[in-house]
């Protein structure tokens, strides 16, 4: 969807030319990247995570939605989580990430088996998977971004994220819209 | 056109004056004097022969001696070259007309081309207007809000029942781009001043949507202005936006958004294959979260980029 609107927005800017009587048209930036984005931020650096001493960094992993790994990489990149500096890994389609899996947060644009494929690679990882898709607690996402009231919220598997081990932090739960499947 | 009917307009002033010339020679009146200078081009010393005497009897109740001064502050006026509320003679030019029109002894003659003197000073206004609004700073709204009142004033004199409604909303419009476009350049950005901007723009959009309901471009960028201001918003999210920032902002922006879909619908629904209105609403329905209705007007773009 990101990515036809992308295509669309430079078809129409070439089609409509200029409008002597309009202003220039309608921002074009992926509000809902932006938003996404900071959500992204505050999940890796509001939970608390296994240590792992060797690590030099700390990555999140987009999987199919181009202009979120962009925004994340302009505003968030190299900011401290913890005490790792964040980078961002941006991955095309799931057979890519499969091919060599990255992250401690991996969000997948896909969902469905595409999202199910993803949540069984990670499913012994303390990896934070966040997905933005129909039922995609149930297909093994941990937080996944839902519209409520026009508005970008989250639902959190609850339990899920405790069989793994992971503790989710307060101020993330607090804004949930829903703590379990 | 206009440069024509201004040497018209002249050559019949100047037989006129020319007329008054001629009739008395001998005697030395301010209108004869001044009109003697008039015909050899001399506004300034025609200007100081005949303002003078127009506090007095009899000129002050003379409608020609009042049409020959309008006719010598106009050309004033124009050799002045100035524009707003420098443009002194412009302002006494109109007076010195209206004087004479109200006055019933100004000859028919005189009074057509007096009607005629000041409908094109009334235009010289309206333009005088926009050229402040085509360069723009808030500054200047009073002064341009001024230049339409005076235009209006005077074209309402001359025909009372004219609807100078298309006028007036193409004005506040222009005014509403002016600001938007000031918003655009983000030279404002996260100042206090950008809110006072971005109200100024979307209230001359409503105001020209209240002199003219129909107009397509008010609708449209009253719809752009509203929710580009959403965007500014939330470009400026980052690292250091904390939750509950962030589910503030969202709520802001959120509200810009809705509230831009009503003007982007209305626009749509007058000119339905426009493409910049479709792209409109599949990005403000996209910023909702509502992607079934983005993906309509996606495929509605589709359709008419297809059929090109």
């Amino acid at each position: 969807m990101a990515l036809n609107m992308v295509w669309l927005f430079s078809l129409v800017l070439l089609s409509s030319g200029a409008f002597a009587q309009v202003n220039a048209g309608v921002d074009e930036t992926d509000t809902r990247a932006i938003m996404q984005a900071n959500f992204l931020f505050h999940f890796a650096a509001s939970n608390e995570w296994p240590e792992e001493p060797e690590a030099d960094d700390f990555h999140i992993a987009v999987i199919g939605n181009f202009r979120l790994y962009e925004e994340l990489l302009d505003k968030y990149a190299l900011k401290l989580i913890g005490a790792l500096p964040l980078k961002i890994d941006f991955f095309d389609a799931v057979d890519s990430f499969l091919e060599r899996p990255a992250g401690q947060v991996v969000y997948c644009e896909p969902g469905g088996g595409e999202l199910l494929r993803v949540a069984q690679q990670l499913s012994d990882e303390p990896v934070l998977l966040v997905a933005n898709s129909e039922a995609a607690l149930a297909n093994g996402a941990l937080i996944n971004f839902v519209a409520v009231g026009n508005r970008i919220r989250y639902e959190i598997n609850a339990d899920r994220a405790r069989e793994k081990g992971m503790l989710i932090g307060n101020k993330i739960m607090s804004w949930a819209v829903k703590t379990s499947p | 056109m206009m440069r024509t009917f201004s040497h018209l307009m002249n050559t019949s002033v100047l037989a006129g004056l020319a007329v008054s010339l001629s009739t008395v020679l001998s005697a030395q009146t301010p209108i004869e004097t001044a009109s003697r200078f008039a015909e050899s081009g001399s506004w300034d010393a025609a200007y100081d022969a005949l303002k003078p005497a127009m506090q007095q009897d009899p000129y002050r109740s003379d409608g020609h001696a009042w049409y020959v001064l309008g006719f010598v502050q106009k050309e004033l006026h124009k050799a002045s070259g100035a524009t707003g509320e420098e443009a002194v003679f412009r302002t006494e030019a109109a007076q010195s007309f209206q004087r004479a029109l109200s006055l019933p002894n100004l000859p028919a003659a005189d009074r057509e081309t007096a009607r005629k003197a000041l409908d094109f000073l009334a235009r010289s206004y309206f333009r005088d207007a926009i050229q402040w609004v085509e360069g723009f700073t808030p500054n200047a709204e009073p002064m341009i809000l001024e230049l339409m009142g005076r235009y209006e004033a005077i074209q309402t004199s001359l025909n009372p029942g004219q609807d100078l409604s298309p006028q007036r909303a193409d004005l506040h419009r222009y005014l509403g781009q002016a600001y938007a476009q000031l918003l655009e350049t983000e030279r404002f950005a996260g100042l206090p001043e950008e809110q006072g901007l971005f109200e100024s723009a979307t209230s001359h959009y409503q105001e020209s949507l209240s002199h003219d309901p129909t107009s397509y471009a008010s609708q449209y960028n009253l719809a752009i202005a509203l929710y580009n201001h959403g965007v500014r918003q939330l470009k400026r999210i980052n690292h250091t936006t904390s939750m509950f920032e962030l589910m503030e902002i969202q709520d802001v922006c959120v509200g810009l958004f809705e509230q831009s879909l009503i003007p982007m619908r209305k626009a749509q629904a007058q000119r339905p294959d426009r493409l910049e209105t479709l792209k409109g609403l599949m990005t403000i329905y996209y910023a909702l979260s509502q992607p079934e209705a983005s993906e309509e007007y996606r495929v509605k773009i589709e359709e008419q980029l297809r059929n090109r």
